[in-house]
């Protein structure tokens, strides 16, 4: 047990300086020293799982595909069609060029070069070693068609390089520094991760949801890490999960057997099992609460007193609830299940197309960004759409993972999930032979009921048959949804793009030149 | 605790509430059931399960991915599979280790994890009563709200 806890602190040690090593461009990083016997599957076991496939080009001995196999449960594969591509010679002799590359449209597409040797690698004088200068031009050289990356993982003395852009790397890093020192200033004590998972949970639940990782911890420290910037942190949390292996696929889970903490259905005064408020602040004032300035632990515990201690214990809540929507499909009132679709689409491994199936948009929504998937929602209710729903019923509880035994295929539990589902009526729906209402469905994890009943709210709208309006057009809708595109492209505009203004300029400059003529020339506006 | 009529049942029990235990107790646990000697045969390691629903149109979709470690433990040909939600690699091992005496059928093992891990399973189950109770209390009649 002991060397097997080693290996896993080892792999998260090994991903560290990777990171580090491809968020500083020009500069080499050194992997931690139980690493360095055998580098190249330490780089590969921190990126590779079973999941991609490899090909090792150019090495008469089969041993190292064997090796990495073995160690990281990818699977061999022809260097055209493979995920990543290890060179042992470092050196790829051209084969390169035949390896997987993307599109114009999946930029994301091309295969991983895993060289194995850096012959440029050098320490710079008193400092932190640095990819020199000729082999960083080797580096950026083309060594293809657009969208075949060059990068370079070195295999020799536990070094790795990465070059993507050149130039102020020393101001980033200050930059960096400062950051982190406007984030520490203060006089306050340090925050615990733990602080922030515990006391923020509505705020980890969305760096949760929108990074698409159940891992609070994680995305306690990445809001610790990003200054509280749900954006930034949800950021992290997606390049983590990236770095890791999938194991398993749950079982579906039903929410039905949701271990329930809130239940509401606007739609009824009353439905079977009943309705509970659960933790919620709902229904109160929005005003501060100025006792928490005085915030201690003997006020928490006088309060935990309060509420636990003499209270009259009601009767028990279900263990399980029926479903409200289920109860009007009974009455034939609400829309069928329609045709089962064929699989489950998966965005970490398949891009977007349209229109897309089900599977995919609800995915899609579920990471959403909370504020985007509410805007293009509330623009539907505020009339730029025909969709004003009523709640069926909205949930916040705990569902049990469940993941078949790779050997029996029974059910293992492995832990209960915090989750947020609403499902929306709304509209008539004559698909049927009958007027039926519509029914549009929200998912997302921890608790975020805005989002979710937006979810459901979008969901019933892209149902529609002619979308005219942006709420309902899927493509719109998914296409601007996701907080971690938009922030970037957003973001995007900060980096350097004086050659695309230059040209801008000239172009300004030369039609302004063509207007001097022309009033020069007496000729002035002439409508056109 | 522990009430299944199979062994593998008892022992899926057992593992279900050892999910919850924090990994001090976990460890514990280990070394006093005698798992700490199994051999292990993969991880523990961290690493993803996607996690589906199916929604009330029958569609089975990707949530989101969690955070699991697993583990597979050996004992001679026999071998015992363990997933938990977290970096939680005691956990893990101990769950595979619930597994594996499961699925081979060792009464003796199981009635020791079932007495050493009982007490835990027993404290949860209180305190999951006792958060249902808080949840009970907030029962509501809209109809019946003040201002209605």
């Amino acid at each position: 047990v002991s060397a097997a806890l080693d290996a896993i602190l080892l792999g998260h040690a090994v991903f560290r300086p990777l990171l580090q090593a491809m968020s500083r461009p020009g500069t080499v990083h050194r992997l931690p020293a139980a690493a360095r016997a055998r580098p190249l599957l330490a780089l590969l076991g921190a990126v590779a799982d079973r999941e991609v496939s490899f090909h090792v080009a150019g090495a008469d001995d089969p041993a190292l595909g064997r090796e990495i196999a073995w160690a990281t449960g990818a699977r061999p594969a022809r260097l055209e069609e493979a995920d990543f591509v290890v060179f042992p010679a470092g050196d790829s002799g051209g084969r390169l060029l035949h390896a997987r590359r993307g599109s114009l449209e999946y930029p994301d597409g091309p295969a991983r070069p895993r060289g194995a040797r850096c012959a440029g690698a050098r320490p710079a004088p008193g400092g932190e070693p640095r990819v020199s200068p000729r082999r960083r031009r080797d580096l950026r050289r083309p060594r293809g068609p657009a969208g075949l990356h060059p990068a370079l993982d070195a295999d020799r003395g536990g070094l790795v390089g990465y070059v993507a852009v050149r130039g102020g790397a020393e101001a980033i890093e200050r930059a960096g520094e400062l950051f982190e020192h406007a984030r520490t200033r203060g006089d306050s004590a340090p925050l615990g991760v733990d602080q922030i998972r515990d006391q923020l949970f509505l705020a980890v639940d969305r760096v949760m949801g929108e990074g698409s990782l159940y891992a609070p911890d994680l995305a306690a420290l990445a809001l610790k890490q990003s200054a509280g910037d749900t954006l930034e942190a949800a950021f992290m949390v997606r390049a983590y999960r990236a770095t890791k292996p999938r194991v398993a696929t749950s079982l579906p889970i039903d929410t039905a057997r949701m271990r329930v903490v809130r239940r509401i259905s606007p739609a009824f005064k009353e439905v079977p099992g009943g309705q509970f408020l659960g933790p919620t602040p709902d229904y109160t004032l929005r005003l501060l609460d100025f006792d928490l300035l005085e915030d201690s632990e003997a006020r928490r515990e006088a309060f935990r007193r309060r509420l636990f201690d003499g209270a009259p214990v009601p009767a028990e809540v279900p263990e399980e609830f029926p479903k409200v929507v289920e109860i009007l499909r009974r009455d034939g009132l609400l829309v069928g299940r329609g045709a089962r679709e064929e699989g489950t689409w998966d965005l970490t491994r398949q891009p977007l197309s349209f229109p897309a199936p089900r599977s995919a948009t609800l995915q899609a929504l579920a990471r959403g960004e909370t504020g985007g998937v509410l805007v293009l929602a509330y623009s539907s209710l505020r009339g730029y759409g025909d969709v004003h729903p009523i709640i069926g019923e909205l949930r916040v509880g705990h569902v049990p993972l469940e993941l078949p035994h790779p050997e029996t295929g029974e059910p293992v539990h492995a832990g209960e999930v915090p989750v947020t589902e609403a499902e929306v009526i709304a509209r008539l729906s004559r698909s049927d032979e009958s007027p039926r209402f519509g029914l549009g469905y929200g998912m997302c994890l921890g608790q975020n009921e805005t989002k979710a009943i937006a979810m459901a709210i979008l969901d019933r709208c892209i149902q529609a048959q002619m979308p005219g309006m942006p709420a309902a057009n899927q493509e719109f809708v998914l296409s601007h949804v996701d907080g971690i595109e938009a922030m970037g492209f957003a973001n995007h505009y900060k980096l350097p793009h004086y050659v695309d203004f230059r040209s801008d300029l000239d172009r300004v400059r030369r039609a302004q030149a063509v207007e001097r003529e022309r009033e020069a020339a007496g000729g002035g506006d002439d409508g056109r | 605790m522990a009430t299944g009529h199979t062994p593998a049942a008892r022992a899926r029990e057992l593992a279900a509430a050892a999910v919850e235990l924090d990994e001090a107790v976990a460890a514990e646990a280990l070394a006093e059931l005698g798992f700490d000697s199994l051999e292990l045969e993969t991880g523990p390691r961290t690493g993803l399960a996607m996690m589906t629903v199916r929604d009330p149109f029958d569609t089975v979709f990707c949530l989101g991915e969690a955070l699991v470690t697993e583990a597979v433990v050996r004992r001679g040909e026999d071998r015992g599979w363990g997933v938990v939600l977290g970096d939680a690699p005691r956990r893990a091992v101990l769950q595979a280790a619930l597994d594996l005496i499961g699925r081979t059928g060792d009464e003796v093992a199981l009635a020791r994890a079932a007495e050493r891990l009982g007490p835990g399973s027993a404290r949860l189950a209180a305190e999951r009563a006792r958060e249902a109770a808080l949840v009970a209390r907030t029962r509501v009649q809209f109809d019946l709200m003040p201002g209605k």
